[in-house]
């Protein structure tokens, strides 16, 4: 190792908490001692970190108030230390990380607080796509539906909740004091996307749930209605997917809408 | 000095006057609390300085924002995260993005600082300094090559504020400054208020900085604000403009001449109007140091 590799190595490891100092590398300064101004960047480490997390879960923090929320940035900062040169990207495993944390794992709607706002930062400065319309759609020859293929814009998340998350985010976001945390008897099922600038959520009943799921793994609408029609009610199948089809076209959840080639599956 | 080079030969082409970027006038930090009112107000700005790594994401809001406003502005790229002067591994997914992200926003040139943001695989997400020592030289002028190659562009470094130097340094920071941008034959960044604090925390003239700074290297100057910690002034972007970081500026004028300016501003951001004034702050302070009675004096 170089003499200049080996300094940079010792002060992160100074800076990480992980040695007592560098301060042997450091000249004195003119005032306060070597110590004194290793700690500024040792204090600006754990800040920045904090403050990164802060600007990703405002809810969260708003939830957990400064104190736990702080305690939780550190825990996190040790466990994952940035790997990454972009600071957006520090804060991506938190939800999992407090789904394993045992003090949190006891709090799911934490975890699952922290997993709906990364969704919407996610779906936020997600990838642009094209935006399908109605137009696109009536272009279709109606007997040709069967072999439809969405796509589905890719700033959509699809997941699942078993908290009363979506109220609790509700209440933080309106400035009020959130609910009790309640474990909800069903799941609820989840979707996140991005529509104009904007990033926004909804909650899917069950069907619609397992139909857009279905369309994300490529199946084609006349699949999808047939899942349908096994679903619920079958003599109103058609109508029902017909419905979902024009709600997500005019959320812009469908990036292109396009007939399966034949031979294909 | 071309022995003391590292292994790195550039591909771009020498810097010369005539490959020097124009002074673009008096700019601003591209901040998102803004981007209504700029494209609603067309303000007098004359150009925007973008933090890259903010940029450097799949899509979406941020990015049709920059759109908009690289369409009515010149703009500059400033990142953060090139960590140059690191032993690790240039990160070479964050060049291609760098690179991916300038040929969306044409700017008029490329900076990142003298620094080190971290080895084995961490980012400390700071501008850590340097040893002012000829293994760093080699080392980062080495670098700064290889970046200039892949970028197809020469960048611009800038000085950093720092809390502390090493014991092993061998020479001053300016005079590591002005050998660096002849050997790695890149433009220079003089951040103003980043020698006054780092002139003030390690005891040195400021003076003797900006007169060791090759005056044809620099290209760009920063102005902001900083606050006072307990050992140390602390370079933190959240004030305005300070009256002795004023008068260096004026001193930089003089040795420097007409440089584009612009003032950073990233905490306890305030309406674009006070900014307006202090850029206008700015242009009263270089209409009074570059006026021809004065330079004759």
């Amino acid at each position: 190792m170089t003499k200049l590799a080996t300094l940079q190595a010792e002060v992160q490891r100074a800076i990480l908490g992980k040695t007592s100092g560098a301060d042997h590398l450091i000249a004195a300064p003119p005032l306060g001692t070597r110590l004194d101004r290793l700690g500024v960047y040792r204090t600006a480490y754990g800040l920045r970190l904090t403050e990164f997390l802060q600007n990703d879960y405002e809810k969260l923090r708003t939830y957990l108030g400064d104190v736990r929320f702080r305690e939780l940035a550190e825990s996190y900062s040790a466990a994952h230390p940035s790997d990454q040169p972009n600071a957006r990207w520090f804060s991506r495993h938190l939800p999992e990380f407090l789904d394993t944390a045992p003090h949190y794992r006891r709090h799911p709607e934490v975890a699952e607080l922290a997993l709906l706002e990364r969704a919407l930062n996610d779906a936020f400065d997600g990838p642009e796509a094209p935006v399908c319309t109605m137009a696109d759609a009536a272009a279709i020859k109606p007997e040709d539906f069967g072999e439809v293929i969405l796509g589905i814009a890719p700033t959509v998340h699809r997941f699942a909740v078993t908290t009363n998350v979506t109220s609790l985010w509700a209440s933080l976001k309106c400035g009020e004091a959130p609910p009790p945390p309640e474990d909800m008897a069903q799941k609820t099922e989840l979707i996140v996307w991005r529509q104009a600038s904007g990033s926004r959520f909804r909650i899917l009943g069950d069907e619609e749930a397992m139909a857009i799921d279905c369309a994300s793994q490529g199946l084609t609408f006349g699949v999808i209605c047939e899942m349908i029609a096994v679903y619920d009610d079958a003599g109103s199948a058609a109508l029902r997917a017909a419905g979902y089809l024009r709600g997500w076209i005019e959320a812009a959840i469908i990036s292109c809408i396009r007939i399966r080639a034949e031979g294909t599956k | 000095m071309v022995e003391n080079r590292g292994a790195w030969r550039s591909t771009v082409p020498p810097a010369a006057m005539d490959n020097r970027p124009a002074n673009l006038g008096f700019g601003l930090g591209l901040r998102p609390q803004h981007y209504a009112e700029i494209l609603e107000s067309d303000p007098a700005i004359d150009w925007f300085e973008i933090i890259s790594e903010n940029y450097m994401v799949p899509g979406g809001q941020p990015l049709r924002m920059l759109d908009r406003v690289a369409e009515r502005y010149p703009v500059v790229m400033h990142g953060v995260s090139l960590s140059i002067a690191s032993t690790a591994p240039l990160d070479r997914a964050y060049l291609a993005d760098l690179k991916t992200l300038a040929r969306r926003v044409n700017p008029k040139w490329i900076s990142d600082h003298l620094c080190w943001t971290g080895v084995h695989g961490v980012n400390l997400h700071d501008l850590m300094p340097v040893p002012y020592t000829e293994e760093a030289l080699v080392h980062v002028a080495d670098r700064i090559a290889q970046v200039q190659d892949y970028l197809g562009r020469r960048i611009v470094i800038e000085n950093v504020s720092s809390y502390m130097e090493y014991e092993c340094s061998e020479m001053s920071e300016w005079e590591f400054v002005g050998e660096l941008a002849r050997r790695a034959d890149c433009w220079l960044l003089l951040d103003v208020n980043n020698v006054f604090v780092s002139g003030v925390n390690h005891d040195f003239n400021t003076g003797s900085f900006l007169d060791a700074v090759p005056r044809d290297r620099v290209v760009q100057f920063h102005l902001a604000g900083h606050s006072e910690g307990e050992s140390c002034l602390i370079d933190t972007h959240d004030a305005a403009v300070c009256e002795a970081v004023w008068k260096l500026y004026g001193k930089a004028l003089e040795r420097f001449g007409a440089v584009s300016t612009m003032i950073e501003r990233d905490g306890n951001i305030p309406p674009l109007a006070d900014l307006l004034a202090e850029l206008d702050q700015a242009r009263a302070i270089a209409a009074r140091v570059l006026a021809p009675e004065h330079q004759s004096l």
